[in-house]
């Protein structure tokens, strides 16, 4: 066992010392130019990111400042911007009251749901009207429900948050 | 010439920044309340005026924000409230004439929204009402006000401050108001 071991480590050895050794360049390049080492190239790239109004070769037409004024523009558009109040909303109140509605407090109705075969009961929350959540009625009642036909809504009100 | 344009690029820069800080300030640092609200007074579709109401005629709050004790909002009244009284008064005013024509054809009136604390705060009305708390802390003068204006800033030291005072007894845990 430890002799055949030995034999496939030898045989590796042997094969690797075969192949043809590839020369490998570990440089990368992001374009021709950089590639082909062009002096021109290289001389941009060293300032590339330095976006500083003082930065070199800025005396040529001026450009790097007037990019930085461009920018400093929209900052400061955009830093007044910010002070803009928020979204104007409005309050629409009711026509007439409705008795049972208090803003901000759910209402909860308990009803019955007919799936073909049982009747179950289920606790409708609704919000100014309008139902949001139904699920099934935790409360004890909803075996009473059982006779109920589907859609027959008997008003039942919890107050919660 | 490098030397020079430093030196004016420099001076630019500190007159650019000057500039920028001066739109900062006059852009909302000078509004009333550093950039909040405070002193926010929309023109209403109406020109509802508390002064007369709460104030001359001394109508309580609580008769047409009737609803803030029970619960967080502080409702604002349904038409038919004002119709209690402006189904007599003032019918010949334009706009009490606007007001009645909205509430025969069962429509509204669209207020503009004067309090908006932003959506991830919690506030509730019931709770500082039970404590006592005075609609006029918060709100100021009201019943003074021919239109209603945003009299405290809203901001979260000026609830806190309040409630960090030893009697008011108020929690502070950011999770009181933040949730
Ligand atoms: C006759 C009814 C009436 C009475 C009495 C009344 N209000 Fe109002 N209130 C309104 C109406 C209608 C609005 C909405 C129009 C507006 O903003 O001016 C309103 C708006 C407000 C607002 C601004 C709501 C917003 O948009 O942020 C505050 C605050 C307020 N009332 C506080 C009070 C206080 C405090 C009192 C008692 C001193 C009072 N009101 C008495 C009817 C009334
Ligand atoms: C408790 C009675 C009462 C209620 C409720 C009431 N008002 Fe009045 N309102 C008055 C009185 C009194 C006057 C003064 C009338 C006058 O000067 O001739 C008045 C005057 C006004 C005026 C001024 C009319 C003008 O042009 O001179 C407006 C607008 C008005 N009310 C709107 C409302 C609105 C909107 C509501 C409901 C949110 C409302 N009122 C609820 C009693 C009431
Ligand atoms: C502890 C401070 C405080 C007190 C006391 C207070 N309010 Fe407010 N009120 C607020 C704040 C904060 C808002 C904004 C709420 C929001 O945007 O969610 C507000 C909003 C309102 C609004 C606009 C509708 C709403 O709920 O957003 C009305 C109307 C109002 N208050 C009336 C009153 C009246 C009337 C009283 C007295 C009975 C009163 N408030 C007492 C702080 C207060
Ligand atoms: C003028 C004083 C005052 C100001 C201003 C004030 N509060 Fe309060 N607040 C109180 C007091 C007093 C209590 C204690 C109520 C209690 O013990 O039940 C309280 C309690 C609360 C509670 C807990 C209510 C509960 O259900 O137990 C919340 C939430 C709250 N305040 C939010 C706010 C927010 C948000 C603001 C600012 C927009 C604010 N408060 C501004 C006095 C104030
Ligand atoms: C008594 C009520 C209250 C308590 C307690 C409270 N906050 Fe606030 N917080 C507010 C209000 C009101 C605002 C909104 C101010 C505004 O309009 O920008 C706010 C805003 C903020 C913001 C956003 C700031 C911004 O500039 O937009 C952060 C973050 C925040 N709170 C964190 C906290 C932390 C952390 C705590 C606990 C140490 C805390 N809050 C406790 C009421 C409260």
């Amino acid at each position: 066992m430890s002799e055949h071991h030995h034999d496939h480590d030898h045989d590796l050895e042997m094969k690797k010392a075969l192949r043809p050794k590839v020369e490998r360049d570990t440089k990368y390049w992001n374009s021709l130019e950089q590639w082909s080492n062009d002096p021109e190239f290289n001389k941009i790239a060293t300032t590339e990111f330095q976006s500083s109004p003082l930065r070199e070769a800025d005396d040529e037409g001026g450009w790097a400042r007037r990019e930085f004024l461009k920018l400093m523009g929209a900052s400061i558009a955009m830093a007044s911007a910010g002070c803009i109040r928020r979204p104007v909303q409005k309050i629409v109140p009711y026509n007439k009251q409705p008795e049972e509605v208090t803003l901000g407090i759910a209402n909860y109705y308990s009803s019955a749901y007919f799936d073909g075969s049982d009747a179950l009961g289920v606790l409708i929350k609704t919000r100014e009207g309008r139902p949001i959540k139904i699920e099934g009625n935790p409360f004890p009642q909803s075996a009473g429900f059982r006779q109920f036909v589907f859609g027959c809504a008997q008003k039942k009100q919890h107050t919660s948050k | 010439m490098h030397r020079v344009f430093k030196r004016t690029a420099a001076g630019a820069m500190a007159f650019i920044g000057a500039l920028m800080v001066t739109t900062l300030l006059t852009g909302c640092k000078f509004q009333p309340g550093w950039g909040y609200n405070k002193g926010y007074a929309p023109e209403q579709p109406i020109p509802f005026d508390h002064s007369l109401h709460a104030g001359t005629h001394k109508i309580q709050c609580q008769y047409c924000h009737n609803q803030i004790e029970r619960t967080k909002h502080a409702n604002i009244p349904a038409l038919s409230t004002c119709m209690n009284c402006h189904l007599q008064v003032a019918t010949d005013k334009p706009a009490i004439q606007k007001l009645r024509e909205a509430y025969d054809n069962g429509d509204s009136i669209e207020w503009t929204r004067v309090h908006m604390l932003p959506d991830f705060v919690h506030f509730n009305h019931n709770a500082h009402i039970a404590k006592g708390v005075n609609c006029q802390t918060c709100h100021g003068p009201i019943e003074t006000m021919a239109k209603v204006q945003q009299f405290s800033d809203l901001s979260m030291g000026w609830c806190v401050n309040c409630h960090r005072q030893p009697e008011n007894k108020a929690p502070l845990n950011c999770s009181t108001c933040h949730y």
